[in-house]
């Protein structure tokens, strides 16, 4: 038999106030370990989603140095071969008379073989 | 950020030191078994605690939120011991076998016929006259609790007065 101090009413259940006190101590201390627990389990949450961005932006960055390295070689090759081919080389080691004979040469001048 | 915590957690154990023997009265009144009110008012300290820093009221509308929090538990405790369409106003019955149960050894016969009266209300009603009769509750604080208007729970006690009155002078002999 229960009487409920606080309002002077009767209940027909056995638990002692002491019994309740200890019930109710103990769902707080559950609640309060529960509550920690979930901050921890947030915050290990919260580091791994930036471990991860972390991760895209360096990702991202590598993709982007290696797509620009291989768009300036590809741009600069063309320019490089017309430097080097062997008629480039041929040219720039005439001397400038030899040149001159080599822009006025009439096509029908050229010795058939 | 970690003394937030601390002064929420000590705060918390305060309320529960001040509030925690009412809350279990309350809700062991509503679902009657004793491991169903264990585990909703583990559940309600849960959520208490959940809520507690976005709390901003004075002390009355504080412990009608504790009250709706508890209220909410031991509801949603007997809505799992209903079958499909089944209504919790339809627990009466299992609710009085329950009583008898639980009831303790030196409990005397018109006390268990009184809680066997409450138990035969609908829930509303039931929740109304428990809040009033057992936890000297206002009719404002219970509106705020069951989120009625204060003329709808003015009514709700009426009629379970009356109800319990009826009851009671059929069953006593």
């Amino acid at each position: 038999m229960k009487d409920l101090e606080y309002t002077n009413r009767r209940l027909p259940y056995g638990e002692s106030d002491e019994q309740v006190d200890q019930l109710v101590s103990a769902a707080t201390a559950h609640a309060i370990e529960q509550s920690h627990r979930r901050a921890t389990a947030w915050h290990q949450r919260h580091r791994l989603v930036w471990a991860a961005a972390a991760m895209v932006v360096i990702l991202l960055g590598v993709g982007a140095a290696l797509f620009y390295a291989e768009h300036k070689t590809a741009v600069t090759e063309p320019d490089s071969e017309a430097y080097a081919g062997p008629v480039d080389t041929f040219l720039s080691s005439l001397t400038d008379d030899e040149a001159m004979q080599v822009a006025y040469y009439e096509i029908d001048e050229i010795p058939e073989y | 950020m970690l003394g937030d915590v601390e002064r929420r957690d000590q705060g918390f154990a305060l309320l529960m030191r001040h509030y925690g023997r009412a809350l279990y009265w309350h809700i062991r009144r509503l679902v009657v078994n004793h491991d169903d009110a264990q585990d909703a008012l583990q559940e309600t300290c849960i959520k208490v605690l959940e809520g507690i820093a976005g709390f901003k009221g004075d002390e009355e509308q504080l412990a009608s939120w504790l009250y709706k929090i508890a209220t909410r538990e031991a509801l949603q405790s007997l809505r799992r011991r209903t079958r499909l369409f089944q209504s919790i106003d339809d627990l009466g019955d299992s609710l009085v076998q329950q009583l008898h149960a639980e009831a303790s050894v030196d409990a005397d016969e018109a006390t268990v016929l009184f809680q066997q009266a409450i138990l035969q209300l609908p829930t509303q009603q039931r929740l109304v006259f428990n809040m009033r009769y057992y936890d000297d509750l206002t009719h404002e604080q219970i509106a705020q609790v069951l989120g009625k208007n204060v003329g709808t729970v003015k009514t709700s006690y009426h009629y379970a007065v009356e109800k319990l009155r009826d009851y009671l002078k059929q069953h006593s002999s």
